[in-house]
């Protein structure tokens, strides 16, 4: 690979010092790399035109270490992205990622020039994909509704939809639970049912038909769980 | 200094299950229950956070329901002084 103009006397040093040491070659660097939390095949780094496949550890929960194939000189840029992502100001979109999950540089910086620092150590953390869970709250006139997801990222509470006179009105008002990460259950109770009027809601829709399902491939491909209706009726 | 939210027990009693396939949730945590369980112990839950547990799949051939907990139909805000049981009932 080519050198900088600028560069030649200080990689002359460089080379000097390491025949100094006994290591008389060209100073080359592996680019080293880590993954945490990949549960899921699919993800491809690359840098340097080179693509190293990452595959999910043997033992669930370990980190994955790798190195790619070819190691680079000394002055060499590396930016190591998912493979094919489009690259803003070292800032990576889309790309080669694991199925069900999105994988991205944390905490180190992902991009160099060889030698810069004595060992070239990339880090990527990996994260499950959350699916958007939600549906339509019907007929709510009155206050203090909250539905939660069992125990599941808090409570969710929904207020009916009012009039120019800050009267509700029962129209239709969209509901929006915290999102669903992949492959996890989901299960929409009614905690505190309205008062003034005081009414009763029930929770129909999800893959159970009862506010129920799993963030399985199915939802994922439909991009979440879009079909709860909670029903409230005046008692 | 790590501090911890206290966390209470959430179980379900099963009664009259006599089939296979019952599935009961808790948001996301899941079991798997067989025929002829008397308990099942669901993941701990916060002090003061809210828990509610439906039935994900019925078991063949019979329809569970849930009772019990706070509102009386298995969900309810957990306490900071007992632990908490909710009933899911074959038939």
């Amino acid at each position: 690979m080519k050198f900088s103009l600028a560069r030649p006397a200080f990689a002359l040093a460089v080379l000097a010092t390491l025949a100094a040491c006994g290591g008389g070659g060209k100073a080359t660097f592996p680019i080293n790399v880590t993954v945490t939390g990949l549960q899921y095949p699919g993800l491809v780094l690359s840098t340097n035109g080179q693509d190293l496949p990452i595959n999910p550890p043997a033992t669930a929960g370990q980190d994955v270490t790798a190195v790619f194939p070819n190691q680079i000189e000394y002055g060499q840029i590396y930016e190591v992205i998912p493979k094919g992502a489009v690259v803003t100001n070292h800032t990576p979109v889309g790309g080669t990622q694991p199925k069900h999950q999105q994988c991205a540089a944390s905490p180190y910086l992902p991009y160099g020039t060889a030698g810069q620092l004595a060992r070239i150590d990339i880090r990527f953390v990996c994260a499950i994909n959350a699916y958007p869970l939600g549906g339509t709250v019907k007929g709510l006139t009155g206050t203090g509704l909250v539905l939660a997801n069992g125990s599941t990222t808090g409570t969710i509470g929904v207020s009916p939809a009012l009039d120019a006179n800050q009267k509700p009105t029962g129209a239709d008002v969209p509901l929006v639970m915290n999102s669903v990460p992949y492959n996890t259950t989901y299960g929409v109770t009614v905690l505190t049912q309205p008062t003034s009027p005081a009414q009763t809601c029930t929770v129909t829709g999800g893959a159970n038909g009862f506010g129920g399902g799993t963030m399985d491939d199915a939802a994922e491909a439909a991009g979440g769980v879009g079909n709860l209706v909670v029903t409230c009726v005046n008692n | 200094m790590d501090c911890a939210i206290r966390q209470r027990k959430l179980t379900a009693s099963i009664v009259n299950l006599t089939t296979s396939g019952l599935v009961i949730i808790n948001g996301a945590d899941r079991k798997e229950v067989a025929a002829g369980t008397a308990t099942v112990a669901m993941a701990p839950v916060n002090e003061d956070g809210a828990y509610g547990v439906t039935v994900l799949q019925q078991p063949a051939g019979q329809t569970c329901t849930v009772s019990g907990g706070g509102n009386g139909k298995g969900a309810g805000t957990m306490g900071a002084t007992e632990d908490t049981t909710v009933t899911v009932t074959c038939a």
